[in-house]
């Protein structure tokens, strides 16, 4: 082989190295490794809800927002009504669009609180993918849509945090972020997604996303499976139980019991 | 609530769903773990009477038969309240009429038996019950002896008082001992000794078919909760059995009934006042 054609080769293959290492700092810059801690968690006889850590690199003099939204479902809610002076379930209305749970965190609170800057976030940008229908008119959509986030607030299921998440300047030109938010035992298993947003000058730089698993185990999840799929036998082992544990209290109190002569 | 219930000698269930719903459970899986504990401190306590050989079982069966039936209907009637939307108020507003008259009722009884021990005359003409029971004995028809309970009478009363006390039993969540005991003693006159065994014999079958029903039609039997309220019921059961002893019973029936009321009033206050949340999840949480 002839010198010319190596030299050749390396004038093209320096300036393709250079070209790929230019476009990969950027999509370094632009990237960042989402951690949740713990990303499955195990609904057991004593869950009560928990607490999930989050932590992510990303560019520097830049802002986030992470949102843990579940799965998009179609519900049924039913408005408050006072009938004979006392309030009672009236008109149902079909809630389409709204996810199972939504929980949204920022570093900068205006990210989540200024309307205008908000509307890609939170309940802002929420008002836009969930609809009603049924028992509503037109011009109580922004009415009802409060009244339902109350609800879901009240279950723990919805929450916009302003300002939680604390970014920490890292080595070079990246910041860290950290961050935690608390799953409600009210949440239920399966499916969840976190998004991580990242935010420069108002402007979105990108997006990216983390799965979180809720599964059930141990008895809750037997107990679960059986009454479900097996509902007769569910019955049935609930009754055994309660009239054995009936028993056995039975028997040893009345061993224990002083004899009156 | 087991040690209370132990200390007062009446069932605890009217008492401890609202108690539940009070702290947050859906008011119909309250409801139905209830059915399922009181199937243990039932069982529990219709153990201890019969070793004392105090419980009739045909007199108990009969009053089954009809609860089975009582219960079935009850556990429809909450499917059904379901699908419309309306079981927590059905069941809230079932409560606030029934412990208002359970605890109006308790409060005039043990007020009338602390004035009868003060002396304070009390009269109760009885002739004119009497009489007519006489009547309604004679005419219904199937008249049966019971040798435990040491009376005669027709099937039918107590095949009718236990399928209306299933009902009530199936839509609350409770035993229906609040309605069994009076009308064991009033209606069916057996005596006292019996009274409370074959009532609690009754409420084991009765319970049970209650969270059979739960559990498969409604779904609602949540065992976790159960295993919790059973091992405290059944347990403080016995301790407030043996206080209940030491201590003044028509005090205890004054301050039960003051609770049944203070109960009956919160309810009434969530149905009355203007609510937090003006959207509900339709068919309950």
């Amino acid at each position: 082989m002839k010198p010319e054609k190596h030299i050749s080769k390396l004038v093209l293959c320096v300036p393709a190295a250079l070209f790929f290492l230019l476009i990969s700092i950027p999509l370094y810059a632009a990237s960042s490794k989402l951690i949740l801690n713990p990303d499955l968690v195990r609904v057991g006889a004593l869950y009560n809800g928990t607490r999930i850590n989050l932590s992510a690199e990303i560019p520097r003099e830049c802002d986030v927002i992470v949102e843990v939204m579940g799965r998009d479902i179609k519900e049924a809610v039913v408005q408050k009504v006072r009938r004979l002076g006392l309030w009672m379930n009236g008109g149902e209305i079909v809630v389409r669009g709204a996810p199972t749970l939504y929980l949204a965190l920022s570093s900068e609170p205006a990210l989540l609180t200024s309307p205008s800057i908000g509307a890609l976030w939170g309940y802002e940008a929420l008002k836009k993918r969930v609809s009603f229908s049924g028992h509503i008119k037109e011009v109580e959509n922004d009415r009802i849509f409060k009244e339902f986030l109350q609800l879901k607030e009240s279950l723990q299921l919805y929450g916009i945090f302003p300002g939680v998440l604390k970014v920490s300047s890292s080595s070079g030109n990246r910041s860290t972020v950290k961050g935690s938010f608390t799953l409600s035992s009210n949440a239920t298993p399966g499916s969840y997604q976190v998004f991580l947003s990242v935010i420069q000058n108002g402007e979105l730089l990108f997006r990216e996303s983390a799965p979180l698993k809720v599964i059930m185990v141990g008895f809750p999840e037997l107990v679960y499976r059986m009454a479900k799929s097996h509902a007769v036998a569910y019955g049935f082992l609930c009754i055994m139980i309660a009239a054995l544990a009936g028993l056995v209290v039975g028997l040893v109190f009345a061993k224990s019991k002083p004899h009156k002569e | 609530m087991g040690f209370f219930s132990g200390l007062s000698g009446v069932g605890g269930g009217f008492l401890l769903t609202p108690l539940l719903i009070m702290a947050g459970i859906p008011p119909t899986v309250a409801a139905a773990t209830d059915s399922n504990q009181i199937v243990a401190s039932a069982t529990s306590g219709a153990y201890a009477h019969y070793r004392m050989g105090s419980v009739d079982f045909k007199m108990g069966l009969l009053i089954f038969a009809g609860g089975f039936v009582g219960s079935t209907v009850g556990v429809e009637i909450i499917k059904f309240m379901r699908e419309v939307g309306e079981v927590d108020f059905f069941i809230e507003v079932t409560y606030v009429v029934l412990l208002g008259i359970l605890g109006f009722l308790m409060m005039a009884d043990s007020i009338n038996c602390l004035l009868k021990k003060k002396g304070v005359s009390g009269s109760i003409d009885k002739s004119k019950k009497r009489s007519f029971h006489d009547r309604l004995f004679q005419a219904l028809p199937w008249e049966m002896r019971f040798n435990k309970s040491d009376v005669t009478l027709s099937p039918i009363l107590p095949v009718l008082a236990g399928g209306f006390a299933g009902m009530v039993a199936a839509i609350l969540g409770v035993g229906g001992g609040f309605i069994m005991l009076p009308t064991m003693c009033y209606v069916l006159r057996m005596p006292m000794h019996v009274v409370v065994g074959t009532n609690l014999f009754q409420e084991v079958l009765v319970c049970a078919n209650i969270t059979a029903m739960q559990a498969i039609t409604n779904h609602t039997v949540d065992l976790a909760l159960a295993l919790i309220l059973l091992s405290g019921s059944t347990v403080g059961a016995q301790f407030g059995a043996r206080l209940g002893h030491k201590l003044n019973a028509d005090y205890l029936k004054l301050v039960l009934a003051s609770v049944v009321l203070l109960v009956m009033v919160k309810i009434l206050v969530e149905l009355t006042f203007s609510p937090d949340l003006m959207l509900g999840i339709k068919g309950g949480r």
